[in-house]
């Protein structure tokens, strides 16, 4: 048997690279010069529209917010050089916790350094050996990749299709009541939204729980910008809302909030919370500037 | 348990037949990716229709070594059995 290489998978990934290369640009290789405003930059000398970009509020320049990370960069320095657990809270990040709870008028919020970072920490500390997560099959990579470190056992269902949901509802019979049923509010590929009502239908009928991704829908829909659930009137059966501060609040961090009082006690189980340097006091700043506008000004 | 193998076999080579060129030989060893051509997203959907078919759910640990008609089969015949 010919002997393989720790290194020889690269040689398929570098034919994929080539391709991509051949056929117009390899997206690693495009370099943002300077960037002009919340949608446009300079990219090979030209100025160019930013379609890909998440700023969906725009608020990467916002004043108040350039202005919050400014101070914050000037009182408490570059970093924080350490985790929460290890080094301490630093009191902006449970200012910013207090604050999204009362932004979803949930109770209790938990924040992350990044928005990848709080699928992961969320559902490594949530579903554990025996428990079972059912996915949406077009749910983002950080969903599944939580699963994966979750230990549980995992089970897609078609995306949307509640006869598809419901059926694997109907095949666990008594670890329903242990599983957790996950999907996005606003899917960011397809760009279509969860039927929430009739998921929350059925958690309520198989007695499961519900975890709902907002990272693309926070600050877009709903009557105070919440998200999906709120727009659908479902927050209060929605057990864990993710999100991201990487899109609309135009930063970089994430969160997860619940209705649930264990969610404190996901601090002393969740490893990607545990072993992560916290979010830099200029970014927890412009975070919080950004949370304050998306409520005083609801016309964004 | 014989009869149950071939059973399924049958099965994953009809439901297979949507998506892979009819003239292509199926065998146990047969694998979705290298011998067929299947994207790994093409095999992720094809496993959903046998899943369906078969009304059973699988977990995706189970499918992580999963590479051939034969290796499925397995997957398959468990997951009927529970």
């Amino acid at each position: 048997m010919d002997k393989v290489d720790l290194l020889d998978k690269f040689q398929k990934i570098a034919a994929n690279r080539d391709q991509l290369s051949a056929v117009g640009r390899d997206p690693t290789s495009i370099v943002i010069d300077r960037i002009i405003s919340p949608t446009e930059a300079i990219i090979d000398g030209k100025p160019t529209i930013l379609v890909g970009t998440n700023n969906y509020l725009g608020l990467t320049f916002d004043p108040e917010c350039v202005a919050a990370g400014q101070t914050a960069l000037a009182e408490s320095g570059t970093g924080t050089t350490g985790s929460r657990m290890a080094n301490g809270s630093y009191a902006p990040h449970l200012a910013l916790e207090r604050e999204l709870a009362e932004f979803y008028e949930v109770g209790h919020a938990m924040v992350f350094s990044t928005g990848y970072a709080a699928n992961l920490g969320t559902m490594a500390a949530l579903v554990n050996t025996g428990d079972v997560v059912v996915l949406d099959a077009d749910a983002h990579a950080s969903l599944y990749d939580g699963c994966r470190m979750s230990g549980g056992s995992v089970y897609r269902f078609r995306h949307n299709d509640m006869t598809s949901l419901a059926n694997r509802l109907r095949r666990l019979e008594d670890k329903a009541s242990r599983t957790l049923i996950v999907v996005e509010g606003l899917y960011s590929v397809l760009g279509d939204r969860a039927p929430l009502r009739e998921i929350v239908a059925l958690k309520r009928e198989y007695g499961a729980h519900l975890l709902v991704d907002e990272a693309h829908s926070l600050g877009i829909y709903g009557a105070h910008g919440r998200g999906v659930c709120e727009e659908l009137g479902v927050m209060d059966d929605v057990d864990f809302i993710v999100g991201t501060f990487s899109k609309s609040l135009g930063a970089t961090g994430g969160f997860c909030a619940s209705k649930h009082e264990v969610l404190s006690l996901f601090r002393y189980a969740s490893r990607p919370y545990i072993f992560t340097a916290s979010g830099n006091p200029s970014v927890i700043a412009t975070t919080r500037a950004a949370l304050r506008q998306l409520q005083a000004k609801p016309e964004l | 348990m014989e009869q149950d193998t071939k059973e399924i076999e049958q099965a994953l080579r009809k439901i297979l037949s949507g998506s892979v060129d009819s003239s292509v030989d199926l065998a146990s060893e047969t694998d979705f990716v290298s011998d067929l051509g299947l994207e790994s997203i093409q095999v992720l959907e094809f496993i959903m229709e046998v899943e369906e078919h078969f009304d059973i759910a699988i977990d995706l640990e189970s499918l992580s070594d999963v590479r051939t008609v034969g290796e499925l089969t397995k997957v398959v015949a468990a997951a009927v059995r529970d």
